[in-house]
């Protein structure tokens, strides 16, 4: 992996990765969103329970996109790559946005079915805590000029951040709350019937794809920027 | 889709949709800019 931390080597395996994945991704999210759209209304949810095939891959995303950056932060803080503190930097807005997105799509599923917008349980309070701490991980970053000292300062809160994940993943197993339980990643098997487990699955397929597709390019553009930024130094200089 | 929670269905989907594609409008700019700027700075005598 640090092979590819050196950013000429990175440019040129993404530049060959990128298309592939850019394909695979649109396939799984074209497929997911035919299945998520043409599948029977639940007996108890009706046809609110399509909301999920949104939700449930937007936040798991969410959660990997956190997880990625925490890594990435911890590999820049010990070994000092180039390419750690970029790919950290570059996967937050990102993680973000899936967060948002997470947090939208469970209130709208959360008026029809619990009969409230928001409640303040365990899951819902850490998921959206998890996306105050994106907020102040991208605020902090912006708020330091010297670039060292903010990859610094993020790679700290960003692992200190972590500890949240567990909270999120546990919340419904410690605490007693209105959000339910996990039906998918569970000892025997899912608990949901395939007819939505499929589209589930592959848009979750899809929305990860997506992800590294955006993440790749958004490194991508760091590179070019920095590389642009040195250029202009040199010819101004 | 038909039913009394169609809508709220319909709203999520937009959001989501419009939120995805958004935010890669926005990434695939910010990169075709970068890759401008060295072109521009790499051609400039």
């Amino acid at each position: 992996m640090f092979e590819y931390a050196n950013p000429k080597r990175f440019m040129d395996a993404s530049a060959r990765l990128l298309p592939w994945l850019c394909l695979a991704a649109a396939a799984a999210l074209i497929a997911g969103l035919w299945l998520a759209l043409t599948a029977p209304p639940d007996y108890q949810q009706g046809v609110t329970v399509r909301i999920m095939f949104l939700h449930v891959p937007a936040a798991w995303t969410a959660m990997m996109a956190y997880g990625l950056m925490a890594l990435a932060s911890i590999i820049g803080l010990i070994n000092r790559h180039p390419l750690a503190d970029v790919a950290a930097r570059t996967a937050a807005p990102l993680g973000a946005v899936f967060t948002a997105l997470g947090l939208a799509t469970g209130s709208l599923w959360g008026r029809p079915m619990w009969g409230a917008w928001w409640v303040w349980d365990g899951r819902l309070t850490s998921f959206l805590l998890l996306l105050l701490i994106y907020l102040g991980y991208i605020a902090l970053g912006n708020a330091i000029e010297d670039e060292t000292r903010a990859a610094r300062a993020c790679a700290i809160l960003a692992i200190v951040g972590a500890v949240n994940l567990p909270i999120i993943h546990f919340s419904v197993v410690w605490w007693t709350t209105l959000h339910q339980g996990d039906s998918i990643l569970r000892p025997g098997g899912p608990a949901i019937a395939p007819v939505f487990l499929w589209p589930l699955l592959l848009m979750a397929t899809g929305f990860t794809l997506l992800f590294f597709v955006l993440w790749i390019i958004r490194i991508r553009t760091e590179i070019l920027a920095r590389r642009a930024r040195v250029l202009m130094l040199r010819q101004t200089g | 889709m038909s039913g009394p929670f169609a809508l709220y269905v319909w709203v999520a989907y937009g959001i989501s949709l419009c939120a995805l594609a958004l935010t890669v409008v926005v990434t695939l700019t910010a990169y075709h800019k970068a890759k401008r700027a060295i072109k521009d700075l790499e051609t400039k005598p």
